[in-house]
């Protein structure tokens, strides 16, 4: 079902010449990249090739310097409030807080869009593979463990856009194929799904494109 | 109701930290030293009330213009780069703009003072129920010492009623601890490090105690600094212009923080 | 032994990189300047200007903030490195490469030489600033029954006047050695302040908390004993935290005061023995 975003527009993403520096450095060097909604796009590229950047940008967390992003039918600019894209994402270390238990984190944050229930909550932790009695604080957790509670705030909500840096970052290889299940799932649900990522086996398996990020471009992957 | 819920989850999150309990820590010890200070002059507790402990706590130049705000920032200060170091990218997308992000970090400051403000007042009136008696109008002390006690008013004020007095005060430190926090954390947004915010704030508050000039933004908090309440001393702020110089503190802060939400990257 | 030297040696280099360090020593002479700018103006006792009034005068707060802002200062140098290497994780770093006795060890030498350094470093700048600036030669004093007092022509000339109430005569005989002295108390309590940020952040990561922690121990201990002394009817506010760092100069009835070297070297002391135990004995301190 769509929740968000204007489904008469083809793309879930569209993004077009889109240049962005840090500081005196060119990043990334006219990015133009379109996702359709129930498809998956894995971006591959070298540490510090702006992967995360990108994914950044695509959510309005930053702004291009030049180009146009429009995601779910939002276009991302500085005017009116700064609005954001309603997107599920997954970027870096999740920075929850640390003295709350991973429940009362999902909580603090479903609270902000008030679409689902603390049944919801319980039942995004548990597809992770997490416990939502465990009373222990983040702090407590393992990497692994972040890592899921950082999944599962990122699907709990069922957005129709997901944005993953790096997704399997610290998995066992055990939960990374629930994982790879999971996004085959949400596909088929119609989801839009950017993923960034290092591990070529991970993304052949379940990508519908693969493109490379090298020096500021992005293109089609081949081998 | 997006505004409301982030600024309702601003709240639990902030309260949630155990360094909120320093707040009635340092009014109970407060409290205790007034009690204590009292106690010891010529006649003692016995024809003080609370109004009297009260006054010297929140009329007592050093606590006011000094230990309230230093204590205050130090609760406040990373409210905003707590966010900005991994947060902000799991709470921006969940809000409709960075424009409420924005306000409910403005709307946390003004409920973070108002709850630090009326935890010290109670937790103050609180401790002094043991020692000292109830009553609506001022105490026998004032009349016996003729108001020269820390935090005393000047004897004209006697026609006032006490709870008018204590609001003035409560919303003079209310105001100000606001606008200053405001100040302050929005400084540490801007350079990214609370440190320089906090910096800032601590010596905004020395130089507010050791020039005492009208412009010293913690000058403002205390009560009898204002020409309506220490006999019309020359150079003295008016409590109009206190209030005036809050709000534009505040509102400055509020803007330009808005500015720097819309446009900087997190 | 070796492996404390090697930490110590990279904690001065990475100290000396890093902007706060620069930030507190820039507070340091800024204050000072600001004190002297303040005496300038003023004309304490007498009409006659001297750099070593004027300097000492700085310090004490009679003519500016600097005794406000030592705290602040002094944990600026390297009082929240600990809290930063346990924040990013680089303590685990460390703690591969030398053992836990070594890494603390290293730390509270650093810590204590840098801000030793960088703080004597600024006063005798300043000190430097106030000789260029004004005399450098006491105003007219006089002795009066064997004690030496500063000349002012509004009180009697057989009226000793106290000031300075530390090392009252020291003054008199050897203003730089006078200078150098209390410039060599100040550092000690700098050096204090940095070790309270230190045992702090062994509670705490927050960094700003780590800095403002001692300040706030600085003026609200200092209120704590004003008022105590006061009920209690004893001269607290002696020993209070920021007469102790500055004030003392002039400050109190005796004359001498000679104990506030070892007040402060006692609690750098006392302060290194907890923080070395502390962190040494806690399981979690990785976490």
């Amino acid at each position: 079902m769509i929740k968000n975003g204007d489904r008469s527009r083809s793309y879930a993403i569209e993004a077009t010449g889109v240049v962005k520096s840090l500081g005196q450095n060119l990043i990334l060097k006219g990015i133009n990249l379109r996702v359709n909604y129930g498809e998956v796009v894995a971006i591959i590229g070298p540490n510090g090739s702006g992967k995360t950047l990108l994914l950044r940008l695509l959510c309005g967390l930053a702004y291009p310097d030049q180009g146009r992003i429009i995601t779910g039918g939002r276009v991302i600019e500085p005017k009116a409030g700064g609005a954001l894209a309603d997107v599920g994402l997954l970027l870096e270390t999740p920075g929850f807080l640390p003295h709350l238990s991973g429940l009362n984190n999902l909580r603090l944050l479903a609270m902000l869009r008030q679409r689902i229930t603390d049944a919801d909550v319980a039942a995004a932790m548990r597809q992770v593979g997490l416990d939502p009695a465990d009373r222990r604080p983040v702090r407590a957790y393992s990497t692994g463990m972040r890592q899921r509670l950082g999944i599962a705030q990122a699907v709990m909500e069922r957005p129709q856009i997901l944005l993953l840096d790096e997704p399997t970052n610290g998995l066992d290889p055990e939960y990374t194929g629930e994982f790879l299940n999971m996004l085959r799932e949400l596909r088929g649900q119609g989801v839009a799904i950017v993923w960034t990522s290092h591990e070529m086996e991970e993304v052949t398996v379940v990508a519908d494109r693969i493109l490379a990020l090298r020096s500021g471009v992005l293109a089609d992957f081949n081998g | 109701m997006n505004f409301l819920s982030m600024l309702w989850c601003e709240i639990l999150i902030c309260f949630s930290r155990r360094r909120w309990v320093a707040a009635p820590l340092f009014a109970f010890v407060l409290a205790a030293l007034v009690l204590a200070d009292i106690g010891t002059r010529r006649w003692g507790l016995q024809p003080a009330n609370q109004w009297d402990i009260l006054l010297g706590v929140f009329n007592n130049k050093f606590i006011v213009v000094v230990l309230l705000p230093v204590v205050f920032l130090a609760l406040v200060t990373d409210s905003i780069t707590f966010d900005t170091e991994g947060r902000a990218h799991l709470t921006l997308v969940r809000l409709p703009s960075r424009a409420v992000w924005w306000w409910s970090k403005v709307g946390l400051m003004g409920a973070a003072s108002f709850v630090y403000v009326s935890v010290m007042f109670l937790c103050v009136g609180f401790t002094s129920t043991p020692a000292v008696p109830l009553q609506w109008s001022w105490s026998r002390l004032v009349l016996l010492s003729g108001w020269a006690y820390p935090g005393g008013l000047p004897i004209s004020h006697l026609h006032t009623p006490p709870p008018v007095i204590i609001l003035k005060i409560f919303g003079l430190i209310w105001l100000g601890l606001f606008a200053l926090g405001t100040a302050v954390a929005t400084l540490g947004f801007i350079t990214r490090y609370a440190i320089i915010g906090w910096i800032a704030g601590a010596v905004a508050v020395l130089v507010s105690y050791g020039t005492w000039s009208v412009w010293g933004p913690t000058l403002h908090l205390f009560l009898s600094a204002h020409r309506e309440f220490n006999g019309g001393v020359p150079g003295s702020p008016t409590l109009w212009w206190s209030v005036l110089l809050d709000g534009a503190m505040l509102t400055a802060s509020v803007l330009v923080g808005y500015l720097f939400t819309l446009r900087r990257d997190f | 032994m070796a492996n404390t030297v090697r930490v110590f040696s990279s904690e001065v280099f990475r100290s000396l990189r890093r902007w706060p360090t620069a930030l507190a020593f820039l507070l340091v002479v800024g204050f000072m300047i600001q004190g002297l700018i303040s005496y300038s103006r003023s004309g304490f006792l007498t009409s006659h200007h001297s750099a070593y009034l004027a300097y000492l005068l700085a310090i004490d707060g009679s003519s500016g903030y600097w005794v406000g802002i030592l705290p602040l200062a002094a944990c600026l140098i390297g009082g929240d490195s600990l809290a930063w290497d346990r924040k990013t994780g680089f303590i685990r770093f460390m703690l591969t490469r030398s053992s836990r006795r070594a890494y603390i060890l290293g730390k509270i030498a650093s810590v204590t030489f840098l801000t030793g350094t960088v703080v004597l470093s600024g006063l005798l700048l300043s000190f430097l600033i106030a000789s260029i600036w004004f005399p450098l030669a006491l105003p007219p004093w006089h002795m009066v029954s064997g004690t030496a007092t500063i000349t002012n022509p509004a009180v009697p000339p057989t009226q000793i006047l106290p000031w300075p109430t530390f090392l009252h005569n020291l003054l008199f005989s050897h203003p730089f050695v006078y200078v150098l002295v209390v410039s060599g108390v100040v550092t000690l309590s700098a050096i204090a302040w940095a070790n309270v940020a230190m045992l702090i952040s062994l509670w705490t990561t927050k960094i700003y908390l780590v800095l403002a922690g001692p300040w706030l121990v600085y003026v609200g201990g200092t209120f704590l004993f004003c008022v105590l002394g006061l009920i209690i009817n004893l001269p607290l506010v002696n020993y209070a935290p920021v007469v102790l760092s500055g004030a003392f100069i002039g400050h109190g009835k005796e004359m001498t005061r000679a104990e506030i070297p070892f007040i402060w070297t006692g609690f750098i002391i006392l302060t290194a023995i907890v923080t070395y135990t502390a962190f040494t004995r806690r399981k979690d301190i990785l976490d």
